[in-house]
């Protein structure tokens, strides 16, 4: 008996023998992993082992959705992609929204997991409880949206497909996949896409109409509509400047990357690159998810090349933070042309802003020259440099191709003081927010299971802003220091977890979609009886499963650190503090009752269930 | 005179109430007005020379200022300013 809220299956791929088959999902594991990231991260756990190489046929590559997905709860129909990263060698997930996810659970399945490596490219086709594998020879080597058009012709306009570009098939460590084609929704950390390249999986179609059964409609419709107005009202900003409406606000505290992470405010320039610029000038309409109310999406007008005058997706605040002021360029029409290009070839925003920006202070330190350069003066606020640069990186051109490897590799093998100003948390850039304006950032990049992200304890937009009451941690009262700051990620990083399990976006918790009416709606599909404790511990066990995936590989304390710039060197403007870091760590090792070097403990373990 | 609506989170700053009636004929003398009723605001909504601080999006009667004469933008006697955190990420 499957539990409501669930398709009950599972399906499997093997590209190389070209075994298609479908798995019941154990009701007692849904239960304990509840989905998306967390259910990604068991099977990873269970199925690999510490000599699985990322580009290795037994490595899979996860899709999964959760109970909330396909529901009618708010911003739901979002999936999460869970692999050991061939970026970082660890963990590695990536969440995306739009409408893949949705459509994967009307198909009849909660996940997709694909082994193996086909000898020829090949894409696969998902309708009602059925796939098949089918030859992509005609899109190998074409973008992400060439592929999605050519996707749609052959299927119907209908079907949602997660494709990667160029840089995928290239094996480019920093790629990503796009969904929702030239509105691109991205899987974009972690380099999935490289996997995907890898694997020679060109891309995954969905289609289908199967309803997610949910075991009490009237509790669930009753919430969604007591969440209505909060829903429609809270996260307005997002709705008026998409994700990139406070970007002034990030450069006046410091947060927002400015030239390399290495220089203090740049008012004027945030100014012009920012969402309300955005939303007063080139803004041509907004997007969104699926069930989703907040439309944070952003429409923008193609500018000249092959998709001029085509309706595409504008950048999202960490785009502009990694593409605009990270690299001092403050025009707003050069970073929608970064992010468009960087959806084309499907590579991630985040991690190739920072590639570029590292290679910038490289070239204007003299620790690479021009001629390294492959002739292209990449200097800052050099926007044309930095279009090309894309490409090259996608296409693995010249010096592109080490920028390529992210900027752990790059710094390796560029030598000197590189590692200095190399910005990472454990291989994976970091995105747009500064762990030197708010010191809850700090220690949430330094211990991600993927490395430094911002939305694995997602403190950053509550650490002097909104309050989570049901959170149930103290308020925070000052960015800088280090009371409850620990508790804060701690439970934050519960809470997150569930939110990448579930499946929902985060931004509904402007919207009043925080702790208890998340457990709500949760019962209300499942029909389970998950209680404020229950919850919390199944995020807890979801963040350990994690790291003992990354224990086992080798990770401990000595990797739970944040880049030395971050550590060391005052940044000025809206900030010139530095994160404790270490202090911080102490306490947040004994709330997770790890020991000091940062590995679960035997009966923290059992507690969870998971010895 | 107008109506001033503060977010959830100036709370700790406000407790005792979350609305606002302010005088004022532009939207920086309305919030001028606000600090005045309520000092401890004044540290969160502007910073030490004067001007508005970036953390909050204000908007009158449903308009976003900066789309508008930003903060010397006019007020109606039955104008509503309403005041929102800026936030980011995605």
């Amino acid at each position: 008996m499957k539990a409501q809220g669930y398709m009950g299956k599972i399906l499997r791929v093997n590209l190389s023998t070209g075994v298609i088959e479908t798995q019941e999902l154990d009701d007692k594991l849904a239960e304990k992993f509840i989905g998306g990231s967390g259910l990604g991260a068991k099977i990873l756990y269970d199925e690999t082992t510490a000599d699985t190489d990322p580009f290795s046929e037994d490595n899979p590559i996860i899709f999964a959705t959760g109970p909330l997905t396909g529901t009618n709860v708010f911003n739901s129909d979002r999936f999460d992609v869970v692999s050991r990263s061939p970026l970082t060698g660890i963990f590695g997930e990536s969440s995306a929204g739009g409408f893949w996810g949705g459509m994967l659970k009307r198909c009849g399945f909660d996940a997709l997991v694909v082994k193996g490596r086909s000898e020829n490219p090949v894409y696969l086709n998902i309708t009602e409880d059925k796939a098949e594998i089918l030859p992509a020879e005609d899109i190998w080597g074409k973008d992400t949206f060439e592929s999605t058009d050519y996707l749609k012709e052959k299927h119907g306009e209908k079907v949602k497909a997660a494709v990667i570009g160029q840089a995928g098939e290239n094996l480019v460590r920093i790629a990503g996949m796009i969904t929702d084609g030239y509105h691109g929704r991205a899987v974009g950390r972690a380099g999935m896409g490289a996997l995907m390249g890898w694997k020679r999986l060109k891309g995954v179609v969905v289609f289908g109409e199967k309803k997610t059964e949910v075991a009490d409609p009237e509790a669930l419709s009753a919430l969604m509509k007591e969440l209505g107005t909060q829903m429609k009202e809270g996260p307005e900003p997002l709705r008026f400047g998409g994700t990139s409406v406070g970007v002034e606000y990030c450069d006046e505290i410091g947060n927002i990357p400015i030239k390399n992470w290495n220089q203090g405010g740049w008012a004027e320039g945030a100014a012009k690159i920012s969402g309300t610029t955005m939303a007063n000038t080139v803004l041509k309409g907004r997007y969104h998810c699926g069930r989703c109310v907040i439309n944070c999406g952003r429409i923008v007008e193609g500018l000249p090349g092959p998709n001029e005058g085509k309706e595409i997706a504008g950048p999202e605040y960490e785009t502009v933070g990694l593409m605009g002021t990270n690299l001092m360029i403050d025009d707003l029409n050069a970073v929608i042309k970064s992010n468009e290009l960087c959806n084309r070839y499907g590579l991630d925003t985040i991690s190739t802003g920072s590639v570029i920006g590292f290679a910038m202070e490289a070239y204007e330190k003299g620790l690479v020259s021009k001629n390294q350069l492959d002739g292209i003066d990449l200097t800052w606020g050099n926007s044309r440099a930095v279009h090309e640069y894309i490409r090259k990186i996608a296409e693995k051109d010249g010096f592109g191709a080490v920028l390529g490897k992210g900027v752990k590799r790059a710094a390796d093998y560029v030598g000197g003081t590189a590692h200095e100003f190399a910005l990472e948390v454990k291989g994976l850039e970091p995105p747009a927010h500064d762990p030197r304006a708010k010191f809850t950032v700090a220690l949430g990049y330094a211990t991600s299971n993927r490395g430094a992200c911002h939305v694995s304890a997602f403190t950053h937009d509550f650490e002097e802003g909104a309050y989570l009451e049901d959170l149930g941690t103290p308020r925070l009262e000052d960015r800088f220091g280090v009371e409850h700051k620990a508790e804060n990620v701690y439970y934050m990083q519960h809470l997150m977890g569930m939110f990448d399990s579930l499946v929902a976006c985060k931004f509904g918790m402007f919207g009043g979609l925080t702790v208890n009416p998340l457990i709500r709606a949760l019962n209300a599909v499942t029909g389970w009886d998950f209680d404020r404790e229950k919850f919390f511990r199944a995020g807890e066990r979801i963040f350990n499963i994690k790291r003992l995936y990354n224990v086992r590989l080798g990770i401990s304390r000595k990797d739970d650190v944040i880049p030395v710039r971050m550590l060391t060197q005052r940044r000025g403007g809206g900030t010139n503090e530095l994160p404790p870091l270490n202090v911080l760590l102490d306490e947040y090792y004994k709330l997770r009752g790890w020991n000091e070097f940062g590995i679960p403990t035997e009966e923290k373990l059992e507690e969870l269930s998971l010895a | 005179m107008p109506k001033l609506i503060l977010p959830e989170l100036l709370k700790k700053y406000s407790p005792d109430t979350l609305e606002y009636t302010v005088s004022g004929d532009t939207v920086y003398e309305c919030l001028r007005d606000l600090v005045d009723q309520c000092p401890p605001l004044e540290e969160k909504l502007f910073k030490p020379e004067g001007k508005l601080s970036a953390a909050f999006i204000i908007y009158l009667d449903n308009r976003d200022i900066r789309m508008l004469d930003g903060s010397d933008t006019e007020t109606m006697p039955d104008s509503t300013i309403r005041l929102l955190a800026a936030l980011a990420g995605g």
